[in-house]
C-alpha cells in the first residue's frame, strides 16, 4: 500500500504529469477511434471513481480534497473530461459516419431548424431552475469557507488565489509576474476574442466533428487542458505551503525544504560555456537571450510560411497568418519554458533583474 | 495542418449531405418540434418542485442556528427554577392568617353596608375637589408658564439696562401675584382632600387594610407567577414572534451581544470595535443560581468581583474576550475559540462538535 502511494506521489511531480497527460492527449487525438468510445469511458472514468474512492481513505488526500473551496475543482475532474470525451466521441460517430455517406447523428434528430420556443428557452428554462436547485443545495451542505478577520502581519500559507486563478498561479513557476501575471492574461483573453477573427473556417457547426477540424481541436485541447484545466488542478491539490510540490498522500508540511538551483541562460554562456565571468553589462550579458527570443518570435512564422505552412498562409493572408503564429508562438512559450526548467534547471532565458525584466 | 481541409475564404462550404433523405426520429410523436412538450411540462414541474423544496430547506438551515437550542434549554432551566421558586412560595403561604384576613374582610364589607350613605356622601365631596382641584391645578400651570416667560424677558431687559425694565418688572410681580393665589388655592384643595379622604377612610379603613395585608401575603407568589408568563407566554406566542422572518420582530430567542467601543481589532486603516456575543449561549453567566448548571449555562465565579455592574468589571464594559479571548462575534462553538482544557475533552469536542484546531 505505502509503495502503491510513493508510486502515485512520484508520478504526480509536474514534470511527469504534465508531459504524461500532454502526450497522452496528442495521441488519443492521433488515434481518436480507439480512445474516444464507451469503452474507454468505462475505463477511465470507472478508474477515476476507484482512485478517488481508494485514495480518500488516506487522511492527507481526504483534508486536500474535502476542503470546500476544492469539491468545485474535485467536481471539474470529473466533468472536464466527460464533456471532453463526450464531444470527441459524437466526432468520431460523425466522422465515421460522413466517410460511410451516411447521415450525421444531428441530422438523425432533425435536419430541419428548430423553434426557439420550446426546444432552445424553454429547455434553457429547466436548466436554470435545476442549476438553481443545485447551487441552493451545495450552499447548505458545504458552508462558505470564510476565515478569521485578514491580517496584514500574517498571510497564509500557502496564499493561494481562487480556484480559477490558480492557472495563473501556477504559471508563476516558470515566468515573472509580468508575463504570466499581465502579458499571458492578456494574449489568452485577447487570443480567444481573436479566433473568430483569425479562424472563419465554418466547418463543423452545428455537428460534432474532429477529421475537418483536426489542428483546431487539437491546439485548442492542448491549450485548454493541459495549459490550464491540469494547472488549475496541479495548483490547487498538488502545491502546499511554500507552492512547494507535495504529492496526492503527501502531508503539507510547513518545513519542507527545495533546493533552488536554477540557473540563468547566461550563466550557462559566460560562467560555463566560456568559463568567464559575467559582464557587467546586462544587455551585453543577455544578448544570446535577446537573441533566441528574436529568432523565436521572428523568423518561424516566416520560415513555416515558406516551407510548411504554404497553405495555411494562403489561405489566411500575411495580416492574419502572422498574428496567429504571435498567438501560437506565445502560447508555445509556456510549454517550452516548463520543458527548459525540467530538464536544464533554466531559471530565465533573458533575466534583467536589474529593470525587472526577466523572460 | 496539413490534414486540415483548407479555408475556401468566406464561402460557406456545404454541411455534408446525407446520402438519401431518413425521417427524423420520433417525428410523428413530437410533432414539429425537437422535444416534446408534454415531457418539458414534466420537467418543468419536476425542477420547480425541488426549487420550492430546495428554498424551504434553505430558509430552515439558515433559521436553525446552534444558540437557538441553547436559548430554549436556558429558557426550559429558568422555567424549571421559577416554578421551584412558584413552589416554595406557595408552601410558605400562612393559609390561617388569609382566612383570618377574609373573615375581617368579610366584617368591614358588613359595617361598609350600614355606612352607604355616608359613604357615598364621602366619596362625592372628594370628587367634587378633585374636580375643582385641576381647573385650578391648570389655571395655577398656565399662570407659571406666562410667569417663566415675563421672567424672561424681565431679565433680558435687567441685564441690558433696557429703559422698560421697571415697566416690565411691575408686570413680573403682578403675574406673579396672581401665581400665588393659584398656588394657595391649591394647597387648600389639598388639605380639603386630605380631610374628606380622612372622612372617608372612618368607613372604608378597616377593608382597604385587610386586603392589602392579603395582597403583602400574595406578593411572593404573584411575582414567581409573572415571572412564569414571561418566561413561558405559551406556544402560539413563542412560535409565532420565533418564527422564520417573523423573528425580525421582537423575537425572544436572539443573539445578546456587548459593544466594546474601546476595545477593537486594528485593521489596516480601520479600527472595528469588538462585539462580544457570548452571551448569546452563555446565557447564565451572569445570572445567581446556576453555579451548578452545565456549560454553556454555568454562573461565572465571583460575580461581585466580574460581570455585576457593581463589580470592578462590568460586562458593559469589559466584556468576555478581553479576557477570555477567543473570537468576539462568532455565535457557534466551533468558531468562538474555545479550547480544550486536556487530552479527554479534545476527543470529546471532536466527537460532539467536529471541534479541530
Amino acid at each position: 500500500m505505502e509503495i502503491i502511494r510513493e508510486i502515485i506521489n512520484f508520478a504526480s511531480k509536474p514534470e511527469l504529469l504534465i508531459t504524461a497527460a500532454a502526450i497522452l492527449l496528442l495521441i488519443s487525438l492521433k488515434f481518436p477511434g480507439r480512445f474516444y468510445t464507451n469503452r474507454t469511458a468505462i475505463l477511465v472514468f470507472g478508474g477515476m471513481f476507484l482512485f478517488l474512492g481508494l485514495s480518500v481513505l488516506d487522511k492527507n488526500f481526504r483534508l486536500i480534497v474535502t476542503k470546500a473551496d476544492n469539491v468545485p475543482i474535485v467536481g471539474m475532474l470529473f466533468l472536464v473530461p466527460f464533456f471532453t470525451w463526450f464531444s470527441l466521441r459524437e466526432a468520431v460517430r460523425n466522422d465515421e459516419r460522413a466517410a460511410r455517406g451516411a447521415t450525421l447523428i444531428e441530422q438523425e434528430e432533425t435536419s430541419e431548424k428548430v423553434l426557439t420556443w420550446p426546444d432552445l428557452v424553454y429547455t434553457e428554462l429547466i436548466c436554470m431552475v435545476l442549476l438553481t436547485v443545485l447551487l441552493i443545495g451545495w450552499s447548505m451542505a458545504l458552508k462558505a469557507p470564510i476565515e478569521e478577520p485578514a491580517n496584514p502581519t500574517a498571510s497564509p500559507n500557502p496564499a493561494k488565489a481562487p480556484w480559477y486563478f490558480l492557472g495563473l498561479q501556477e504559471m508563476l513557476v516558470y515566468f515573472d509576474p509580468w508575463l504570466a501575471g499581465v502579458v499571458f492574461p492578456g494574449l489568452i483573453i485577447v487570443g480567444l476574442g481573436a479566433i473568430p477573427y483569425l479562424d472563419t473556417n465554418p466547418r463543423g457547426n452545428g455537428y460534432f466533428t474532429l477529421k475537418e477540424r483536426k489542428s483546431a481541436i487539437t491546439i485548442f485541447l492542448f491549450g485548454f487542458l493541459i495549459l490550464w484545466i491540469l494547472l488549475v488542478i496541479l495548483g490547487t491539490f498538488l502545491r502546499g505551503p511554500n507552492w512547494n510540490f507535495f504529492g496526492p498522500y503527501e502531508y503539507w508540511d510547513l518545513h519542507k525544504l527545495e533546493a533552488l538551483v536554477n540557473v540563468n541562460l547566461s550563466e550557462y554562456i559566460w560562467v560555463k560555456g566560456l568559463h568567464t565571468g559575467l559582464p557587467t553589462n546586462p544587455i551585453v550579458r543577455e544578448m544570446f537571450g535577446f537573441i533566441i527570443i528574436l529568432v523565436y518570435f521572428l523568423t518561424i512564422p516566416t520560415l513555416m510560411a515558406k516551407k510548411w505552412f504554404k497553405e495555411f498562409y494562403n489561405s489566411l493572408g500575411p495580416i492574419r497568418y502572422h498574428v496567429m503564429m504571435f498567438l501560437l508562438l506565445s502560447m508555445a512559450a509556456l510549454p517550452i519554458k516548463m520543458v527548459l526548467r525540467w530538464l536544464f534547471n533554466l531559471k530565465y532565458i533573458v533575466g534583467i533583474p536589474e529593470y525587472f525584466f526577466n523572460i | 495542418m496539413s490534414t486540415e481541409i483548407p479555408n475556401e475564404g468566406h464561402k460557406k462550404p456545404p454541411i455534408p449531405t446525407p446520402a438519401k433523405k431518413v425521417p427524423a426520429m420520433n417525428i410523428e410523436r413530437r410533432g414539429d418540434r425537437l422535444y416534446q412538450v408534454i415531457n418539458l411540462h414534466k420537467w418543468f414541474a419536476i425542477s420547480s418542485l425541488l426549487l420550492f423544496i430546495f428554498t424551504a430547506a434553505m430558509v430552515w438551515v439558515d433559521y436553525a442556528r446552534q444558540w437557538k437550542g441553547y436559548q430554549r434549554q436556558f429558557n426550559r432551566m429558568q422555567i424549571e427554577k421559577a416554578n421551584q421558586d412558584k413552589a416554595k412560595a406557595s408552601a410558605s403561604f400562612d393559609r390561617a392568617k388569609f382566612d383570618q384576613l377574609a373573615a375581617q374582610l368579610k366584617q368591614a364589607d358588613a359595617q361598609m353596608q350600614q355606612h352607604e350613605a355616608d359613604i357615598k356622601q364621602a366619596q362625592k365631596k372628594i370628587d367634587d375637589i378633585k374636580a375643582k382641584f385641576y381647573g385650578v391645578n391648570q389655571n395655577f400651570q398656565f399662570q407659571k408658564a406666562k410667569y417663566d416667560a415675563k421672567k424672561y424677558e424681565y431679565d433680558e431687559a435687567f441685564a441690558h439696562k433696557a429703559a422698560n425694565v421697571n415697566k416690565v418688572k411691575a408686570e413680573l410681580d403682578e403675574i406673579g401675584k396672581q401665581m400665588d393665589g393659584y398656588a394657595a388655592q391649591r394647597d387648600q384643595l389639598t388639605l380639603d382632600q386630605r380631610a374628606a379622604e380622612a372622612e372617608l377612610n372612618k368607613y372604608v379603613g378597616a377593608r382597604n387594610e385587610a386586603q392589602k395585608a392579603q395582597a403583602d401575603l400574595s406578593t411572593e407568589y404573584n411575582r414567581t407567577q409573572t415571572r412564569l408568563n414571561t418566561l413561558n407566554p405559551g406556544l402560539i406566542i413563542n412560535s409565532f414572534r420565533n418564527a422564520p422572518v417573523l423573528d425580525m420582530l421582537n423575537a425572544s430567542e436572539k443573539v445578546q451581544q456587548v459593544i466594546l467601543p474601546n476595545l477593537y481589532y486594528d485593521h489596516p486603516f480601520k479600527q472595528i470595535p469588538r462585539v462580544d456575543r457570548c452571551k448569546t449561549c452563555h446565557q447564565g453567566i451572569d445570572v445567581k443560581g446556576f453555579e451548578s448548571a452545565p456549560q454553556p449555562f454555568t454562573t461565572h465565579p465571583n460575580l461581585d468581583l466580574y460581570l455585576a455592574a457593581s463589580s470592578p468589571h462590568p460586562t458593559e464594559s469589559f466584556g468576555c474576550t478581553s479576557c477570555h479571548a477567543g473570537l468576539d462575534r462568532a455565535v457557534d462553538f466551533n468558531t468562538a475559540g474555545h479550547t480544550p482544557h486536556d487530552e479527554k475533552q479534545r476527543e470529546d469536542w471532536a466527537k460532539k462538535y467536529k471541534w479541530g484546531e
